[in-house]
């Protein structure tokens, strides 16, 4: 018994010291703002859901995911910032466009969150430091072959030309958008994917981060005095680990929580909360591998699976009636860019039983394993039986479904995701050229696999170098009718989801034009 | 000799499993490309990124290469890069083992006096004894994660002074040690009761029947004779003699107990190694996985090494005594 | 003695009546029910009620339908995984324990690892990449529950193939299956009986585990997944849902793991101990 108990003590206490040591990782004291007069719509703290470990918000190591780089980009800043309608100035107090050549002049006053200055030799160090080490996130797409940038001269201390390789719509938004680096810091740092010494979390940005504790998902940032481009609207932010965030918000514990589609119309009765929709931000596909099922090549038989599914049930039942029934043009209905005059396919099992009953059909649809992903295929299972095509569903985990797309391994496969919300142009290209398709990780590139259609490519491609806008949209509008004529892919639906907060606390949260996740723009943390 | 031997092929075969399972199963590390609205991807990679990635964390070589690569950095006490987090592997673990032996320390704590207590009170009254092992026998299989829910709904979400989850009180700023100390308890009560009740049957059954034995050895008789104290004669002899292999049981159940707590800590959203395993398969990083299991797999063995120990004094200690 | 064993009886018969009465209500459930367990027949979330005795769930799926499939499919996968522990840990630990020398090392040595392993987080990382498919899980719960009965099997069998009337049944030339059969059989069967039992239970519980961490099949409407969808339905504490749709899964995953945790603990206390 008495070792026993030694041992024991010993442990404990061990362990005792070692979790006081994790957690001691604790705050310089920042309530440097006490006191002062404050302008109206700034608060003391905003509190967030956290929770999870997005990485250390710099950009080597925070995660690719929409919450590891919104974290990451509270810290750093970088030439350009978007608003509800366009980029605008953010370090970069003006820019102008000649040719291939970018003409960016920095504010006056830009600083990094030490004190040093930031000036335009620090951001052609981050050019070529990002060429060395690409970047977590990276718009110029540094490192590769594909890098946009072909030079860049620095003119003087505030200003800075980028040359481009060649100009396109979404030059001007890339090129705004590389977080820009301290060169004292990391001119001497060899791997930046590990370095954890000195000056690894200082940006430039309007939140400095003065707690990050992984174990535990917590994160603090705290504001910057004097930040060049824009006032803090809030003294610290605190992503707080919550149990259920729903409860947390009815405590007090965070300002801002998503809420169920089922709960909405309670919550909505209450006048002092306000309400952000992230419309049809969440999307599901339905892709076919032609080369597996080549007897979908003839497009009556796509109508007909079109016809077969009973796609207000998906939004009704799975989404409990938050979204709406996908366009076959697949740019979301709430879209700027979404084309009303896309080919409408409504329900009609009989047409598709007449279409598809005496083909003696049977595909296997491959799904993830994760609530909805199973509930719509069932739903589809459900319907396609009805039209007398035999479907086995299986659900593997995201990543064994994920690479089976990729590597083309299914017949029918059901494909979920975020993002359906966000610009067009950043992933319609990537779906449905012939070129651009089945390039790399991410579910915006998955396409359709042994389908070939000339025009489509052409669209999609041809859209990039259009730089005026009204042009653009009015090619990515054709190009939707195209998609929806020749049905490369199933739509199927998409779901919208809610955020709500406490209007008489802070009311500033926003949508980008290119991003509707309040809780993750930059935007939404600065009084406006 | 041969059971150290048996203990260190058990190691190497954990060892290759743990290395090449993973990496044979469908998945990619980098290419996790699913997302939910709200955590979507917002940075594709383009191919020759992918290739970068790939070179970067050596996923390019081949398999036995790549195997090589990692023995040696092991052997070196290096664990390697976690590559979804994007921090050192043993950081990463360092990060969480706190919170993980913490919790198991704190419910073996609670568990083990108590089911010793219990036990010791057991062997001296028949008829709480039938109605005590009756009932232990009945919840000994149940669930740890069904008994954290059944917590978690019946208790924490009704009172206020519970927190439902988490590991502390997040940007608390503590006055002192104390409160600091009452807070980190007050999280880890549920998750440890929960755990808790699941291991308290095994350790009242060792312990009881450690204890029947002992009261059966003729020394005991002759202490009582000599004319000793009762309380005198239950710590001396019964507490000390029974006490090893209670100790060894604890060392065995090591494993379970591990189990136990990763499962514990997904229903409580303990911040633990629990959920960083979670995160690491569900993101096939390879590196981490390995990581959680050789660190798993070292706790068991040397668990199971102490308790071969243990037992191999008690068997001395015995043909001492008498 | 025979009143002993009356007297024993008493609770396996109350075990015995206690899972019929489960499979019989579960029996009813799947059989007879009006309602589907996969498609929804009321609305989301019905309070329980005549048309649903335990409510709906989020899809409008009848609760009790859904239990009842849960019920067969949870049993079997336990018997299952029962049978396979008895066939392997039997086999080998009877192997073992009559055969000695290498091959006894041998599976000592895979018993070794297997006891070694961290089971639950090797079920995790296996679950994730097998889970989906059901008779892999019923071989990954075996592979990690046989090493116990064949350590147990070999221990018995070896100190029974020392008893005198086997070493003479040896010396006079029968061979190893005749004494297996006749002379081993009678002492080493209730043990692995009483193994695999445990097994059962044991398998269902493990199984979801790992539903609850979203780890198996999830077009199988198992316990343990829908204790996973309704504990992770967002604001569930808000609302009177989890009073049938969390509460129902876990009461009867509770009981079907009670009745067959007695049963196993009655049968070892009566095969292996002789008495209470």
């Amino acid at each position: 018994m008495k070792i026993a108990s030694r041992i024991g003590a010993a442990v404990l206490a061990l362990c005792m010291t070692a979790s006081l040591a994790a957690g001691c990782s604790a705050a310089p004291d920042t309530s440097a703002a006490a006191g002062a007069a404050h302008p109206d719509g700034w608060v003391e703290t905003l509190r967030l859901e956290g929770g999870t470990d997005w990485g250390a918000p710099n950009p080597f190591q925070c995660q690719s995911r929409g919450p590891g780089t919104a974290k990451m980009e509270l810290v750093y800043a970088s030439l350009l910032e978007k608003d509800e309608t366009g980029d605008i100035g953010w370090l970069a107090e003006s820019w102008t466009v000649d040719g291939k050549d970018y003409t960016f002049t920095l504010r006056q006053g830009a600083a990094f969150q030490d004190g040093e200055p930031l000036t335009t030799d620090d951001a052609a160090f981050t050019i070529d430091y990002y060429n060395a080490h690409p970047p977590v996130s990276n718009p110029l797409a540094a490192g590769t072959d594909a890098c946009i940038l072909e030079s860049y001269t620095v003119v003087d201390e505030r200003t800075i030309t980028l040359t481009v390789k060649a100009p396109d719509g979404d030059t001007l938004t890339s090129l705004g958008s590389f977080e820009i680096l301290p060169r004292h810091i990391w001119e001497s740092v060899d791997d930046p994917y590990t370095y954890t010494g000195e000056g690894w979390l200082t940006g430039s940005g309007a939140y400095a981060c003065t707690v990050y504790d992984g174990p535990t998902g917590s994160y603090e940032f705290t504001a910057v005095d004097d930040f060049c481009a824009g006032t803090p609207a809030a003294g610290r932010i605190q992503f707080v680990p919550v149990s259920d965030a729903l409860l947390a918000f009815e405590n007090g514990e965070i300002d801002i929580t998503s809420v169920p589609a089922d709960l909405l119309d309670t919550y909505r009765a209450d006048e002092s909360l306000g309400f952000v929709e992230k419309a049809n931000d969440m999307g599901y596909k339905l892709l076919i591998n032609f080369e597996e099922c080549p007897e979908f090549l003839d497009i009556a038989l796509r109508q007909a699976v079109y016809a077969a599914l009973d796609r207000q049930a998906v939004v009704d039942k799975v989404f409990r009636g938050a979204g709406s029934v996908g366009s076959a043009g697949y740019v979301p209905r709430s879209s700027l860019y979404y084309s009303p005059d896309c080919v409408e396919y409504p329900y009609d099992p009989d047409a598709a039983r007449a279409a598809l009953a005496d083909k003696g059909l049977s595909v296997t649809l491959l799904a993830a394993d994760s609530g909805s992903d199973v509930a719509i295929a069932e739903l589809i299972q459900i319907d396609l039986e009805a039209a007398g095509v035999e479907v086995t569903v299986e659900s593997y985990d995201s990543a064994t479904r994920d690479s089976m797309v990729n590597a083309g391994d299914y017949q029918f496969a059901l494909v979920g995701n975020g993002g359906w919300g966000n610009n067009p142009p950043t992933y319609l290209r990537t779906i449905f050229s012939d070129i651009s398709k089945n390039q790399g990780g991410n579910p915006h590139s998955m396409g359709p696999i042994g389908y070939e259609n000339a025009a489509i490519t052409a669209l999609a491609e041809g859209q990039r170098t259009e730089t005026d806008f009204e042009a653009r949209k009015a090619m990515f509008q054709q190009l939707q009718v195209l998609i929806s004529q020749e049905i490369p892919l199933i739509v199927i639906a998409n779901q919208s989801s809610y955020s709500m907060y406490r209007k008489d606390y802070y009311d500033g949260w926003m949508k980008t034009y290119a991003y509707q996740q309040a809780e993750q723009n930059r935007l939404s943390y600065m009084l406006r | 000799m041969r059971r150290a031997a048996l203990l260190l092929a058990t190691f190497a075969v954990i060892y290759l499993c743990n290395f090449f399972i993973p990496r044979l199963m469908p998945g990619d590390p980098l290419q996790y490309s699913s997302s939910v609205s709200g955590e979507d991807m917002t940075v594709p990679y383009n191919a020759e990124q992918l290739d970068q990635l790939r070179a970067y964390y050596g996923l390019d070589q081949p398999l036995l290469t790549q195997f090589a690569r990692t023995l040696a950095a092991n052997l070196q006490g290096d664990l390697g890069q976690s590559i979804h987090y994007k921090q050192p592997v043993s950081a990463v673990i360092l990060g969480r083992l706190p919170w993980t032996l913490g919790l198991m320390a704190f419910s073996t704590a609670l568990s083990l006096p108590l089911a010793v207590a219990l036990a010791l009170v057991c062997v001296r009254r028949p008829r709480m004894d039938k109605a005590v092992y009756g009932a232990f026998s009945a919840i000994c299989q149940l669930p740890p994660y069904l008994v954290g829910l059944a917590l978690l709904f019946l208790v924490a979400a009704r009172v206020d002074w519970l927190p439902l989850s988490g590991g502390e009180t997040a940007f608390a700023r503590y006055t002192g040690l104390a409160q600091r100390l009452g807070d980190l308890a007050l999280h880890g009560l549920l998750p440890a009761v929960s755990l808790c009740v699941v291991s308290l049957p095994g350790y009242f059954f060792t312990a009881r029947a450690s204890f029947l034995s002992v009261r059966r050895q003729p020394y005991l008789l002759a202490a009582r004779a000599r004319g000793l104290k009762e309380g005198l004669v239950r710590r001396r002899y019964i507490l000390r003699n029974a006490a090893t292999p209670i100790v060894a049981k604890l060392f065995l159940s090591i494993g379970g107990l591990m189990g136990s707590t990763l499962l514990v800590e997904n229903v409580f959203a303990y911040p633990g190694v629990g959920t960083v395993l979670r995160e690491a398969v569900r993101y096939r990083d390879y590196p981490l996985i390995q990581g959680v299991f050789l660190f798993s797999t070292v706790l068991v063995l040397a668990g199971m090494l102490a308790s071969d120990r243990l037992c191999a004094g008690l068997d001395k200690g015995v043909r001492q005594d008498g | 003695m025979g009143k002993a064993i009356r007297k024993g009886w008493g609770p396996l018969l109350l075990l015995c009546a206690g899972l019929l009465i489960l499979t019989l209500f579960f029996a009813w459930g799947a059989l007879a029910w009006p309602c589907s367990p996969t498609q929804p027949s009321g609305d989301s979330l019905e309070a329980p009620g005549p048309a649903h005795w335990l409510g709906t769930d989020d899809l409008g799926i009848d609760i009790y339908a859904q239990l009842s499939r849960g019920f067969f499919s949870s049993m079997g996968l336990g018997l299952a995984c029962g049978a396979l522990t008895a066939l392997i840990g039997g086999g080998l630990g009877m192997l073992a324990g009559y055969k000695g020398g290498g091959v006894q090392a041998a599976v000592d040595l895979a018993v070794q690892v297997f006891l070694a392993v961290p089971q639950l987080p090797v079920l995790i990382v296996l679950g994730a990449f097998w889970g989906q498919d059901r008779r892999l899980v019923i071989g990954l719960i075996a592979a990690f529950s046989w090493a116990p009965v064949a350590k147990q099997t070999a221990a018995k069998t070896r100190s029974a193939a020392h008893r005198t009337y086997v070493q003479a049944a040896r010396s006079w030339g029968a061979n190893s299956w005749y004494i297996l059969k006749n002379h081993l059989a009678a002492d080493v069967l209730p043990v692995v009986l009483v193994g695999a039992l445990a097994v059962v239970g044991k398998a269902i519980l493990q199984e979801s585990a790992l539903a609850y961490l979203g780890l198996s099949d999830p077009t199988a409407k198992s316990w343990g997944l829908m204790i996973n969808r309704a504990s992770r339905f967002a604001g569930i504490y808000f609302t009177d849902y989890w009073k049938w749709w969390l509460a129902a899964p876990v009461a009867a995953l509770m009981l079907t793991i009670l009745f067959t945790r007695l049963l196993a603990r009655w049968l070892e206390q009566r095969l292996l101990e002789g008495s209470v």
